[in-house]
């Protein structure tokens, strides 16, 4: 059995109800009360205390589009004037339309509620020299907090920057999939506060059907920029356990746009060091000999 | 004004390097309308990755634990391949040295560690995949070989009583094949650190991922031969003794300098720029400079005798010595750089072969 979460973007309002219900249930300190001055953001990532992030990006319109709740026109109804039928159009001396109610020049907000992505290949747990970070019995990459010595060798492993260390603990941290609530059988904190359920947990089989489901909607209702991200994809990482519907290239959202794992360059190195190994090995030896004669 | 939101929002064309650690962008205010071009490049220009905190004590490692393995390496070829009688001087600098190296390493890496009470941990599993893991037990292990063929040193230099017990015990413990396998446990320890960093997510580690094990096994060598060089030379230590110490370290220097461009070639203009321009380009190019290309010069144009040739037989182990530091603090800063900003991260990230959402939905159903 393996659980994880779907969030859905376009259902997300950035409520930040997720960030406090993790905050509070994971007993996690609070950050300052630094403005970053970007947007509605003032969380800014995911780190050692900050398990779940929500992030803020303005999108500006430039295609004449349609607010993405509403089914797109077919071509035979919309009107002669370039207006759409049922939608106020103010004309132009020429009668062509120079405004449309609905906005669709103006841009929307794209929010993301980012968290500890649980990866079938994770990079942090392969990178782990002690240990300490395992799968549990839920399918959730798990640091076991009385094993992590603080070598921070995870933080640098993570293709999403998820890991970091604690500054005054020593200790790396991140998001458990709410290991404990999981025990009692309760969904994380996060999904379980989220109003729109823009956060859904769920067995991970389930979760990608309705997923696939969810894009297969959109698209019909002409919102084709909405995808998968995380899953039916081909990645080393494998497919994320915490996967997210986006409507905008993943760089936007501060993700990587095909992770990598980093231990996919191991076999490689390793080969490196053989080859440079007997290389200068002979090298030297050579010179030691030609010397010697 | 509006060039500035432009760069935050569009696509940036010019690889301008970030200023260090500017987690936050300038607040954007004014009037003007953003320039409405729907791509983005990255959030709000902030970091993906996270940069290791590693600092003194990591590249103080890399550069210790290098010469270590270096001189091991060269002390057991020396003891496979050269002259018994005549070598026998190198052989024994080279058990001191990577002692020396071997007892200062732990320390460094316990240091590091953020929770240093617990680092026996790291002896709990080993883990093929993670070469801190196999580190871990190269260096275990190198620190055991070492320490075992240094006694015998001791004993054969007379500093432990040939005839008392522990002398014995040394003496039939420690032999060739101890030796051989110091050696070899020098090259690993060399080059183990290269793969370290490249198996991190940080752009310029993993941009260059078959550059550095080599770059840091041939750096092992250099700064390895020229540890022993010094210490000859400064116990007055005859020309022909040191040139073969020379030769080694040039070699070692050559295939540094054309690893280092291979390196350079290889990087994608995002991650390069980290190599070649601001501080961190400074860097390289003194180490390069200073550790690499002056020794190699002053070697190859030392007259066999005189004050001229006692001086760069000094000046010169100690140039690549200060050199090979430099070339780890370079790496690991530039590093550290490289994974702050996210369009170098990005770069290499990128790649073709991503379904368009609409690819996606046309088959929903895909079998995981």
């Amino acid at each position: 059995m393996a659980n994880g979460f779907f969030t859905d973007t376009t259902l997300c309002i950035g409520c930040k109800a997720c960030e406090v219900a993790c905050k509070q249930w994971n007993q996690l300190p609070a950050d300052g009360y630094e403005l970053t001055g970007m947007s509605y953001d003032n969380t800014a990532a995911l780190g050692a205390t900050t398990w779940r992030h929500v992030a803020f990006i303005e999108k500006m319109e430039t295609k004449t589009k349609l607010p993405m709740a509403t089914p797109a026109p077919k071509p035979s109804q919309v009107g002669a004037d370039g207006g759409e039928p049922g939608r106020l159009a103010f004309l132009n001396m020429d009668g062509r339309a120079s405004l449309q109610i609905g906005f669709p020049e103006a841009g929307r907000w794209l929010m993301m509620s980012d968290v500890c992505k649980h990866c079938t290949n994770a990079g942090c747990l392969q990178a782990c020299p002690t240990g300490a970070i395992i799968r549990n019995e839920f399918g959730a990459v798990y640091i076991q907090p009385d094993i992590c010595n603080g070598c921070g060798y995870c933080v640098p492993s993570c293709p999403f920057g998820v890991v970091a260390l604690q500054h005054d603990d020593g200790r790396a941290f991140k998001c458990t999939l709410c290991y404990d609530r999981q025990k009692d059988g309760l969904e994380p904190a996060c999904a379980k506060a989220c109003p729109t359920d823009s956060i859904l947990f769920g067995e991970l089989d389930d979760l990608k059907m309705r997923a696939r489901q969810r894009v297969a909607d959109l698209h019909g209702r002409g919102e084709t920029e909405a995808y998968l991200y995380g899953v039916d994809e081909e990645t080393s990482v494998g497919d994320l356990n915490a996967f997210f519907l986006l409507t905008a290239e993943p760089e936007a959202y501060g993700l990587p746009q095909k992770p990598i794992l980093p231990q996919s360059r191991v076999g490689r190195g390793y080969l490196a060091c053989l080859v440079s190994g007997i290389v200068l090995s002979a090298m030297t030896a050579l010179s030691l000999r030609r010397k010697s004669r | 004004m509006l060039k500035l939101i432009a760069g935050l929002w569009t696509t940036r064309t010019d690889p301008a390097p970030k200023e260090k650690a500017a987690p936050i962008p300038p607040p954007e205010r004014g009037g003007k309308r953003r320039k409405t071009e729907n791509q983005f490049t990255s959030y709000y220009g902030r970091p993906v990755i996270k940069k290791p905190h590693w600092v003194w004590p990591i590249w103080t490692y890399f550069w210790v634990g290098g010469i270590a393995g270096g001189a091991s390496a060269i002390t057991t070829l020396v003891e496979l391949v050269g002259d018994k009688e005549r070598d026998q001087s190198i052989i024994r600098a080279g058990r001191y040295i990577s002692l020396a190296g071997m007892l200062v390493s732990p320390v460094l890496l316990v240091i590091d560690l953020q929770r240093p009470e617990r680092f026996h941990h790291m002896l709990r599993v080993l883990k093929l995949r993670s070469p801190l893991s196999v580190g871990t037990y190269i260096l275990t292990s190198s620190g055991l070989l070492t320490g075992l063929n240094a006694a015998r040193q001791t004993v054969e230099d007379g500093l432990i009583p040939a005839g008392s017990l522990p002398a014995k015990v040394v003496l039939l413990s420690a032999n060739r094949v101890t030796s051989v396998a110091q050696g070899l446990d020098g090259l690993a320890l060399g080059s183990y650190t290269g793969v370290l960093l490249s198996a991190t997510a940080v752009p310029l580690w993993a941009e260059a991922d078959i550059v550095l094990p080599p770059l840091f096994l041939a750096s092992a060598f250099s700064t390895g031969a020229a540890a022993i060089s010094l210490a000859r030379a400064l116990s007055g230590a005859g020309h022909e003794e040191l040139q073969r110490l020379d030769r080694i370290e040039q070699g070692a220097i050559l295939a540094e300098l054309s690893l280092l461009a291979y390196g350079a070639a290889k990087l994608k203009p995002a991650v390069r720029q980290y190599t070649t321009s601001g501080k961190y380009g400074l860097l390289f190019a003194l180490a390069i400079s200073l550790g690499q290309i002056l020794p190699f010069l002053l070697q190859l144009f030392s007259p066999k005798r005189g004050l001229y040739s006692r001086v760069v037989s000094l000046l010169s182990p100690l140039l690549v010595l200060t050199g090979g530091y430099l070339l780890r603090v370079a790496v690991v800063e530039a590093g550290k750089a490289s994974a702050e900003d996210p369009d170098a991260y990005h770069a290499t990230t990128r790649c073709r072969g991503r379904p368009t959402p609409e690819e996606q939905a046309a088959n929903p159903d895909r079998a995981n």
